[in-house]
This record gives C-alpha cells, sequence and structure tokens, in this order.
C-alpha cells in the first residue's frame, strides 16, 4: 500500500483516458491515438513535489470483457477486495484477459479511480456491465465525462446510470480543459476519500504555485525581450558611397534576424515551460502568428500598414496619438492617442517605408557607417508584445491531450485591443522607460511591466 | 560585487538547471533564510565554495579600493606637507605669517566642510544637487576606481589566461556601480575624507617636523587694523572648540603674546619678543586638528556608518534580483508518467483482401443495436450497402447467429463499428465463424455507423482500419463491408 492517494483511470477503450491523463498531468508524451487496446500495461504518473510522492495517478487499459467478467463476478457472490483477489487469481493467467486483470491491479493497491466516459456517445451494455462491476469491487470512485466530439445528446442517459453508481460527476474536457478546470477536477478527488484531502491539498497548492511562477517567468521573458528588440541597435560599415544601398539593406536584414530569432527563441521558451515537447503549433490561414513579425501582413492583420505608420510617423509630435487612431480606424480604442502624448517630443524617425531608425554616419578612418535602430518607434514594440501575448494564450491554454495541432480560425487577431485603456497607458509609460538614463527609472518600468503582464496574459474567461 | 559577478555569470544559462540549483540552495541552507537579504548571502557563500569565479570581482573590488585609499592618502600627505612647508617659509628675517598659513591650510578646508554641510543639508531636503556639485570628484574617484580595477583585472588575466572571466568581472563592477549608486557614491565620498584626513596629518607632520628640527618664528599682522585686541577676540572665537582643555596662554595667544608678536616691517625682528613669536604655534595645529582632521574623520565615520546602513537597507527587489529570489522559492513540481508498455499494433500493415461479392440472403442484428436505430432505416441501409431486399433478424448474442441461421448461404450480420473492437466481441465473432464454417458459411460484418437522429453517421476509413486489423488478429476468415463499399477479407 501507498502513503500518498493513488487513482486510477479507469473505462472503456477509446474513451479518452489517456487524454484525460495527458491534460491533467501536463505530460504529452503519453500516447493518445484511436486505435484501441494499445495501452497493455498500467502506466503511473506520479506527482512529485521537491523529489516527494504526494500524488499518483494511472492510465489503466481499457475494459475488454466486461460482460464475461460481470458474469463472473455475479455467480462468485463476494465483493469488494475479496472478489478482486478472487478475480485476478481466476483470470490472471488467462492471455485474453490481461488487460482487464492490469487494469485491476491498481485497485488491489488500494487506488481510488477515475472512470472515464465518451458522452457523445449512447450508453453501451458494456458500459453497465463495466460500472456494475466498479460498484462490486466497491473502491472510492468518481465519474468523468469526456467529451470526445462536442456532442451532449446523450449526457441525461448517461448521468442517469452514473447516479446508481458514482457519488461524484463532472464533467471534463480532456481537448480544451484550461488550468482551472484541472485544477476543479483535483479538487473533486477530495470527494471521493476524505483521507486524502490533505494530500490532494497540497498537489493542487503546488500546481497553483507552478502556474503562477510560469507566469512570472514569461512575464519576465517577454519583458527582456521587448527591451532586447527596442534597444537593439546594427552596424553596417562601406567605403564606397556605391554601396551604401546594399550597406543599409544588409544592415536591415541583420535588423529583422536578429528580433525574429529572438522572437523564436522566446516562443519556444514559453511552449518548453508550458511542458509542451510535440505540440507543434500550426496556425490557422488568417491567424497573425502565422506571418513573420516582419511580413507585411502580420502589422496589416494588426490594423496597420509599414506605409500607415511612416505617413502617420512623419506627422509626429501631439497629433501622431491621433493620426495613428485614424490609421487604426477603432481597433485601437484611443491607445495611439495615450501614446501620442509619450510621442511629444518628436522622437521617430522612419526612412523610407522602414519601422526601424537608419542613421548614416562617416568614420573617422575613412568610410562610412550604416546604423539601423533603435527603433523609437512607438508601435514596434506593442506589435512584438500583441504578438508574445497571443502565442502565449495559445500555448498556455492547450490541453496536453489534445494531439490537433492546427488552431481554429476565430481566434481574435490581437490581444491588445482587449485590455483596458488604464494598462495600455501604462504599458506605454513602461516601455517609454527603456532607454532611460537613469538605471532606477528602467528597472522600476521592467518591474512595472512584468506586474501588468502577469494581470494582463491570461486569456480573458 | 561578488554576486553582481554570479548574477552575470548565469545570464544565458538554461532557466531549468539556475531553477533546480538555486532551489536545492535555499532548501539546503541549515537555518532557512527569512528574505531575499539573508538567502542571497548564504548563496554567495555557496557559490564561492562550489563555483569559484577568477578574477573574483569581490576581490578586485577590495584590492582595488585599498589601492585607491593608499594613492589618495599619500596624495593627502604629501600634499598637505608640502603646502604647509610653503605656508611655514621662514627666511629668519620676518616671522611667519600666521594669517597666510591659516588661510592656505585651514580655511579652504573650512569652506569646503562648509559646502559639504550645505548640500547634505539640501540632500536631506530632497534636492538631488549632490550629484551635480560634485560631479567632476565623483567622477574622479570612479575614474580611479575603474582604471585601478581594470590593471588588476589585466594582471589576473594574464597570470590565469582567462579574458572572459575578466570580461564579465568588468561588468560585474558596471552593474553594481549602476545598480547601486549609493553605495558607490558613498566609497568615492569616502576616497576623498580619506585624501582630507591624510592633508591634515601631513600638515600637522611639517609643522611638528619643522618645530622640532628649525627655528620658526610666528607672527601678524594686518593693514585694517592695529589692534591687537581685535586679533585676540578673533583668535579666541577661533579657539573656542578646544579653550576648554587647552586655555588662553596654551592653547591659543594671550593677549600680551598677540601684542608680542606682531609684525611691524620698519621695526628690526630684534623689537619683538622671541616668547611670544613661539605662543601662535599650539594654536595653529589645534587649528588644523579641530578644523581640517575632525570634521574628515567625522566625515569618514558618517560614511562609514551610512555604508552599513546601505548595506542593511538592500532589500533586493529590483527587477534584476527578484529572479533569483523566484528560482529559490519555486517548487520542483513533476507529473509526468513513467514510461510503459505500448503495443503499437496500429502501425502493422493491413493486407488487401477483398471481400467475396454477392447478395446475402440472410441478415442478423444484435437487438441491443436494433434497440439504437428505426428498423426502416436499418433495411434501406442494408439494401444500399448489400442489395439485400428482405426483413433483417434479430438475435440475442452473436453466438446466436450461427444457431439461428436457415439455409447454407453465408452470414450477413451488422455490428455497430463506431464502437472499438473488444476482446469479447471479437470472440463471439470468431466463435461464430468457426460454427459457421462448419457448415461451410462465411460470416460476413456489415459495419454501422454511430447512430443519429436520422439514421447513422457513416463509417470512417479509419474506424474500418480498426476492426479490419483486430478482426486479422483473430485468424479466422470473417469479411468486413460498409456503407456500400466492400473493403475485404480478414483473416485467412
Amino acid at each position: 500500500m501507498r502513503s500518498h492517494p493513488l487513482i486510477a483511470i479507469v473505462g472503456h477503450p477509446n474513451e479518452g483516458k489517456s487524454s484525460v491523463l495527458s491534460t491533467l498531468t501536463e505530460d504529452d508524451s503519453v500516447v493518445v491515438n484511436d486505435y484501441p487496446g494499445e495501452t497493455v500495461e498500467c502506466q503511473y504518473f506520479p506527482v512529485t513535489i521537491n523529489g516527494e510522492v504526494v500524488l499518483e495517478l494511472v492510465d489503466t487499459p481499457g475494459f475488454q470483457n466486461p460482460v464475461r467478467i460481470l458474469q463472473w463476478m455475479q455467480s462468485a457472490r463476494v465483493t469488494d477486495d475479496v472478489l478482486l483477489q478472487a478475480f485476478l487469481q481466476e483470470f490472471s493467467a488467462k492471455e485474453a484477459f490481461h488487460h482487464d486483470c492490469e487494469l485491476m491491479q491498481p485497485l488491489l493497491q488500494g487506488a481510488a479511480l477515475i472512470y472515464v466516459v465518451d458522452c457523445s456517445r449512447p450508453l453501451l451494455e458494456v458500459d453497465q456491465a463495466e460500472m456494475e462491476i466498479l460498484r462490486l469491487i466497491n473502491k472510492p470512485r468518481m465519474a468523468v465525462i469526456n467529451f470526445k466530439e462536442d456532442d451532449k445528446s446523450y449526457i441525461a442517459e448517461w448521468k442517469q446510470a452514473f447516479r446508481r453508481h458514482f457519488n461524484v460527476i463532472r464533467e471534463f474536457n480532456a481537448h480544451q480543459a484550461r488550468f482551472q478546470e484541472r485544477l476543479a477536477l483535483l479538487q473533486t478527488l477530495k470527494a471521493i476519500h476524505q483521507d486524502w484531502e490533505q494530500p490532494i491539498d497540497i498537489a493542487i497548492d503546488a500546481f497553483q504555485k507552478d502556474w503562477n511562477y510560469r507566469l512570472a517567468i514569461v512575464a519576465e521573458y517577454i519583458t527582456n525581450y521587448l527591451e532586447f528588440a527596442t534597444q537593439l541597435k546594427v552596424a553596417q560599415s562601406y567605403q564606397d558611397e556605391a554601396d551604401a544601398d546594399i550597406a543599409q539593406e544588409k544592415a536591415l536584414e541583420e535588423y529583422h534576424r536578429k528580433i525574429s530569432g529572438r522572437e523564436r527563441d522566446l516562443f519556444e521558451d514559453i511552449r518548453k515551460r508550458y511542458r509542451h515537447n510535440v505540440y507543434d503549433l500550426k496556425f490557422a490561414e488568417q491567424d497573425i502568428l502565422r506571418e513573420d513579425l516582419f511580413a507585411d501582413k502580420t502589422w496589416e492583420l494588426l490594423g496597420l500598414s509599414k506605409q500607415q505608420l511612416t505617413i502617420a510617423a512623419t506627422g509626429m509630435g501631439a497629433g501622431l496619438g491621433a493620426t495613428l487612431d485614424l490609421a487604426t480606424v477603432g481597433l485601437s480604442h484611443g491607445f495611439f492617442t495615450a501614446m501620442g502624448a509619450l510621442m511629444a517630443g518628436g522622437s521617430v524617425f522612419l526612412k523610407g517605408s522602414e519601422l526601424a531608425r537608419v542613421r548614416v554616419k562617416r568614420l573617422p578612418l575613412g568610410g562610412t557607417r550604416v546604423i539601423v535602430g533603435p527603433n523609437r518607434n512607438p508601435q514596434f514594440p506593442l506589435v512584438l508584445l500583441d504578438r508574445a501575448i497571443l502565442f502565449f494564450r495559445e500555448v498556455s491554454s492547450h490541453a496536453h491531450g489534445n494531439r490537433i495541432t492546427e488552431n481554429s480560425e476565430d481566434k481574435p487577431q490581437g490581444a491588445l485591443q482587449q485590455i483596458e485603456v488604464e494598462q495600455q497607458k501604462k504599458i506605454l509609460s513602461c516601455l517609454s522607460q527603456f532607454d532611460s538614463a537613469s538605471s532606477g527609472k528602467r528597472e522600476r518600468a521592467r518591474a512595472d511591466l512584468v506586474a501588468l503582464l502577469k494581470i494582463i496574459l491570461p486569456a480573458p474567461e | 560585487m561578488q554576486f553582481e559577478g554570479y548574477r552575470l555569470r548565469d545570464q544565458g544559462q538554461p532557466e531549468t538547471a539556475l531553477e533546480e540549483r538555486d532551489r536545492t540552495l535555499y532548501q539546503k541552507a541549515p537555518l532557512r533564510p527569512s528574505g531575499p537579504r539573508e538567502a542571497y548571502a548564504y548563496w554567495v557563500e555557496q557559490r564561492l565554495t562550489q563555483d569559484p569565479i577568477e578574477p573574483d570581482p569581490g576581490k578586485l573590488f577590495s584590492a582595488s579600493y585599498g589601492v585607491a585609499v593608499f594613492i589618495m592618502l599619500l596624495t593627502g600627505l604629501i600634499s598637505g606637507a608640502s603646502i604647509t612647508y610653503a605656508a611655514l617659509y621662514y627666511d629668519g628675517s620676518v616671522p611667519v605669517n600666521v594669517a597666510l598659513f591659516l588661510g592656505v591650510v585651514v580655511l579652504p578646508q573650512l569652506v569646503m566642510l562648509f559646502f559639504l554641510l550645505l548640500t547634505l543639508l539640501l540632500a536631506f531636503a530632497g534636492s538631488a544637487v549632490f550629484a551635480g556639485w560634485y560631479a567632476v570628484p565623483i567622477r574622479l574617484g570612479t575614474w580611479l576606481l575603474q582604471a585601478l580595477w581594470g590593471k588588476f583585472g589585466h594582471h589576473i588575466a594574464l597570470a590565469t589566461e582567462n579574458k572572459d572571466d575578466l570580461q564579465s568581472s568588468k561588468r560585474a563592477l558596471a552593474e553594481a556601480v549602476e545598480h547601486h549608486r549609493g553605495l558607490f557614491g558613498n566609497r568615492v565620498f569616502r576616497l576623498f575624507q580619506h585624501a582630507g584626513m591624510a592633508f591634515n596629518v601631513g600638515a600637522l607632520l611639517c609643522l611638528a617636523a619643522l618645530l622640532a628640527f628649525t627655528d620658526r618664528a610666528f607672527g601678524w599682522q594686518s593693514s585694517l587694523t592695529d589692534s591687537a585686541a581685535t586679533v585676540h577676540t578673533i583668535v579666541s572665537a577661533l579657539a573656542l572648540p578646544w579653550s576648554g582643555l587647552f586655555g588662553e596662554g596654551v592653547g591659543y595667544p594671550d593677549l600680551q603674546q598677540i601684542i608680542g608678536s606682531r609684525i611691524v616691517l620698519r621695526e628690526s625682528g630684534e623689537a619683538l619678543h622671541s616668547y611670544d613669536l613661539l605662543s601662535w604655534w599650539p594654536f595653529l595645529a589645534l587649528s588644523v586638528v579641530l578644523y581640517g582632521l575632525v570634521p574628515r574623520l567625522i566625515a569618514w565615520l558618517v560614511s562609514v556608518i551610512l555604508e552599513s546602513r546601505l548595506l542593511g537597507s538592500l532589500d533586493f527587489s529590483g527587477y534584476h534580483y527578484q529572479s533569483l529570489w523566484r528560482r529559490m522559492l519555486s517548487i520542483e513540481l513533476r507529473s509526468a508518467g513513467r514510461p510503459s508498455l505500448h503495443s503499437p499494433e496500429s502501425n502493422k500493415p493491413l493486407r488487401e483482401t477483398p471481400a467475396p461479392n454477392g447478395t446475402p440472403q440472410e441478415v442478423f442484428v444484435l437487438r441491443e443495436s436494433q434497440s439504437r436505430y428505426q428498423d426502416e432505416y436499418l433495411d434501406k441501409w442494408l439494401k444500399q450497402i448489400s442489395g439485400f431486399q428482405g426483413h433483417f433478424k434479430t438475435v440475442a448474442d452473436v453466438r446466436a447467429c450461427a444457431t439461428a441461421t436457415q439455409g447454407e448461404a453465408d452470414v450477413f450480420l451488422v455490428i455497430e463499428g463506431w464502437q472499438p473492437p473488444i476482446e469479447e466481441k471479437l470472440a463471439a465473432l470468431t466463435d461464430c465463424a468457426d460454427l459457421l464454417q462448419q457448415n461451410k458459411q462465411r460470416l460476413h460484418l456489415l459495419l454501422l455507423g454511430k447512430p443519429t437522429p436520422t439514421g447513422s453517421a457513416p463509417m470512417t476509413d479509419r474506424l474500418t482500419e480498426v476492426w479490419r486489423k483486430k478482426l486479422e488478429q483473430t485468424e479466422t476468415s470473417l469479411y468486413v463491408h460498409t456503407d456500400a463499399v466492400d473493403v475485404g477479407r480478414t483473416g485467412t
């Protein structure tokens, strides 16, 4: 017997047991496929906090002979552990019953059980048999309704059947469950075995702390990335005036490459932080994240265009905000008017249709140097931030049991437009401090932005 | 410095590795630190043991600062002695003018002291004048420290052949200066107090040496007043701080001595009283001590106390320090599964054996399945899928087909193909097929899709494939048909 709670996930094949486990434990190494009977052994998922196991979940093979087993059990005229032991004694040597015996093993070790069913299908005789088997074995148990498809037409029928066999019933969509829903499912586990309240509370607390930790660290990643991008300077030297255009082109390319590379690194860090090892996000056709950071389409999807920015930026000064608001046609909700106040000094300088600042300097020993950056365009970090938030929300809310990598097409195209005006102003204020001469101001701006991002990052419910 | 050095060394390292290290260090602390200060001190201590940093930025700073102090002391000492020597120039004809000595050695220090007090008062009142008014000395002190740091670091780098660490060590200094401007400014301030103290010590030593080994006469003169009483009043006022300890005639000259030491240029030196001419030196020495040395000593002490307070008030709440504290308090939460045996049957290729054509004579439907579909729909579906014209027969279970069949034609059984093929169903199908085989009849399975309000959903290719693969494993002759397409035979 284990000292920590042991909870076995049982059910009919192909009901989404592995998906539930994968989502609940954020383990995408769990094999999830539609071929029944591939899970031939129990897989244990110990939840460890600083090396100590506080809770253990078990993925089990599906029932293969429920009707035959029930018939045998009903004739055995015993229940509980005696029945379980007798069953294993009788059937463990029979190859056809290998899966059934394997799924019963954790129950013999004192496990409580979660019976997972897919309620998008009708209730079958085999389901009735399985529930009756579990009732005869009489372990603490709950039923989890998993929706493999969004069809709820059979739910009433299922719930009625559950009420006869389970005290606790919970709906859980393993493909769409977010963090709070995972916590809610863990909370429910306490109801099936009172003695396990404390360890489950410890596990829930650890999950919550870990989640907050990830949020804090991603906020720092994004803050560092924005600072890097807004302060980046790339220089390219040339001797002959004829090479000026090539040098500028090269410098811009290098500038774009560095920022795009850093964005990729950021996205990869976020993906790893949320334990997505196999999830290779493929964005829908209209998704802003599908486009390269410096592609025209990225900016157009945000309601902007390089051309608009150029025109707007030439006007600079106090009028800039209003101009940008007009340019974004309502998307910004006065965002850029607020920004205009900060921009009153007129530090934006755009050359041609480029977003980065380009300067040319004569070198003392001959030759010329073209310098791209740092970017003083206030929209630049906003676009980076918007993409980072969108990516974060996509990854952090993606259930590990969901192996579909194509995201839906009705996702919002911008995250910043959904946040409060006051928060928008604060973001702009923080970003504007990144090039302050005072280290204290920069430190405060970083800390403020992190605090703000911790509020903004999670997607609104 | 060491803390900054290690913090910089961690930059760019994998975050998970840093988390594990810092969490372990924090958890293994013999006394659980109550906050970031204690935790960071322990962290630096442990890291110095486990992962020494060369050149150690802390030691480098101490060494640089030590040499800077030495340079300042030497400069102060030499300049104090030199200026005093010049102010006490005496060729035996005219006594040394005490006003000149006070004006050169003491007065500038009094002005500086007044200026410092004014700055401090304004600083306490909230005005940020310190950095502006003292920009030049701060820049000079910073330059000196950084130059020394560079020299020392360079020597160490040459010795250890490690230039990368030197660079990171230099960056550690820059970061420390950046993040702790108050502390660093205070150290620069103290550097100048060292110079100031040494200046006064140099002046006193020079005065003492000249008095001990040469003959010096002191006097006073003024074009504005010839009143010795006025001079006496001024001297008494200046000597107030020490007059309790060294009174008139000892700590400063009395009126008679002042009268006796007045220099009148038309008179010869013989007219002066030699005893009175010597009465000035204690006053001069005590002026240097009280108006030069003691204020510098007090400023130095204030700087030491201020540093201790600044260090004590460091809460490491800045952005760059938060990440370490966050890592220390992180928890190692793992929930991934242990690998288990997996049987990849789904990867095995399917044998391509077409099902024989022919219209069914007899079709069976399981009673449970019948309850989920309408009879009319089933008849229509059967006609569509197999050309069957009659009405299906209902059986309680799969095996019942073998006994319920009439005639010698192949038997067709409707199976809900949307359900996964489990062992007991496959076993029943195998038994049934074997029983029929005895009469040379074959069992055909008609896979039916999931029930819908209007009938059934079409079987997907994947579901059909799953059934065929599972049936293939039974090694029994079972033929699979689905949605008007004969998809093949399984088994042998």
